[in-house]
């Protein structure tokens, strides 16, 4: 086994739990559960059904126990479950677009009313200062960045996650990560150009 | 882009890669590069900006009750899986790591008595295959008191017989000594018929012994026996120790 990890809380609690402490779960899961949270609602912001997806990710580590081996930090390793995640979710709420506006306005119009609906059961106060201009503009800046430049950019801006490690996340090299990071600090550039000169002035 | 100008970026790359804050960026705003560059300094200034942005998004808190909830449903989740792991494990025959002894030594009791059960219903003498010495031990503790008792009612239906036939042993053989039979009369031979009177009643007990007796051969061909003769001499030894220990 490796042993480089084996400080690192959550692996401990990780390997704790697949020896057959099930409280450890409990824990890793009060620990974790808000980061994964905080990176889904930046990487899917205002998306519906964040709850069930802080579930899958979790539920993906329940299937992963038996074949667990620390050769990340915990987190690093739960970040991977949470991108595949999400990228898959991207693709689906894609799917499900084309397939709304195949069905007309008025089902599209209900259906987004369902998803208010849904993602009100989940929203937090932070959820509700999003009337702010800047702060709509921003994160609608950052979901428009491709799917590796917006975990990247996330990763490293929010999380404070070395390069090495977000490579780790998202299957890619650090100088890869390094390049993704200044291609998304550019299009958020030039997206928000007319917020930066108001921040500026 | 002068060599300069990229000296610069990539000092500001490096501050970003960090712990970036508008603050750390600011730092820069006195670097010598950018008397001379208005680009880098546009650059810069943009990036400060962003920095300030960014750092305006509220941060994301998972609610208490969202976190409770999501728990609760990962617990069942977590049976439900812990229950799928049993049921293959009970599958291939293996048991679970994490049974306590206990439980294990009840599994083994109740799938004894259930073996004996079985044994006993259908006579079947052979062992089975897979039985542990536990079971083989437990099976004997409960095949005990049964052994005893068949025991105890063959010796009893041998000494009834024994009785039984002494008792209408006594009346024939001072019959026979009174009996005539007529031989010039033909073939038939013609046992003059006892007096009814003269023979004592048989005692109901005697006949239930008879029964018994016609059924000894059930009796003496314990199941138990042949079972214990068909065992492995390990599992012998073991019945052997648990029985001088009982």
């Amino acid at each position: 086994m490796d042993t480089t990890y084996l400080d690192d809380p959550g692996v401990r609690l990780m390997l704790a739990w697949r020896a057959g402490d099930e409280t450890a779960f409990d824990r890793l899961v009060e620990t974790y559960s808000g980061q994964v949270w905080a990176l889904l609602t930046r990487f899917l912001p205002g998306q519906a059904g964040r709850e069930d997806l802080v579930q899958e990710v979790f539920l993906r580590v329940i299937r992963a126990r038996d074949r667990y081996e620390p050769t990340a930090r915990f987190s690093t390793w739960l970040y991977r479950i949470v991108f595949n995640l999400a990228v898959n979710e991207t693709q689906r709420a894609g799917a499900r677009e084309v397939g709304t506006q195949g069905l007309g306005s008025q089902a599209a119009e209900l259906g987004d009313g369902l998803s208010r609906m849904a993602d009100d059961r989940v929203l937090d106060p932070s959820d509700r200062l999003e009337h702010d201009d800047a702060v709509v503009a921003v994160r609608a800046a950052i979901q428009e960045l491709p799917e590796q430049q917006r975990m990247a950019l996330i990763l490293a801006k929010f999380d404070e996650m070395p390069y090495a490690d977000i490579a780790v996340v998202l299957g890619s090299s650090e100088k890869a990560v390094k390049s993704l990071v200044h291609r998304a600090r550019e299009n958020l550039r030039e997206r928000l150009a007319p917020f930066l000169k108001g921040e500026l002035a | 882009m002068s060599p300069t100008c990229r000296a610069f970026r990539l000092l500001l790359e490096r501050r970003l890669a960090g712990r970036a804050t508008r603050e750390r960026l600011s730092d820069l705003a006195w670097h010598e590069h950018l008397f001379a560059c208005l680009d880098c300094r546009a650059l810069l200034e943009d990036e400060e900006a962003l920095e300030s942005l960014l750092a305006s998004l509220p941060e994301p808190r998972l609610a208490p009750v969202v976190r409770q909830r999501v728990l609760a449903r990962l617990r069942f989740a977590r049976e439900e899986e812990w229950l799928d792991r049993m049921l293959d494990r009970a599958v291939s025959d293996a048991p679970p790591a994490n049974l306590a002894c206990g439980v294990l030594a009840g599994l083994a009791w109740r799938r004894a008595e259930e073996r004996l059960d079985h044994l006993l219903d259908r006579d079947q003498v052979e062992v089975p295959a897979g039985l542990s010495a536990r079971t083989l031990a437990a099976l004997s503790l409960a095949r005990r008191p049964r052994r005893v008792a068949a025991r105890f009612v063959a010796f009893a239906a041998a000494a009834a017989a024994l009785a039984a036939i002494a008792w209408i042993a006594w009346p024939r053989r001072a019959e026979t000594g009174r009996a005539t039979v007529d031989l010039a009369q033909g073939s038939e031979a013609v046992v003059r018929p006892v007096a009814p009177s003269a023979v004592a009643p048989v005692d109901e007990d005697v006949l239930a012994a008879f029964d018994v007796l016609e059924n000894w051969d059930v009796l003496v061909s314990d199941d138990v026996e042949t079972l214990l003769g068909t065992l492995p001499a390990d599992d012998a030894a073991t019945l052997d120790g648990f029985e001088e220990e009982g």
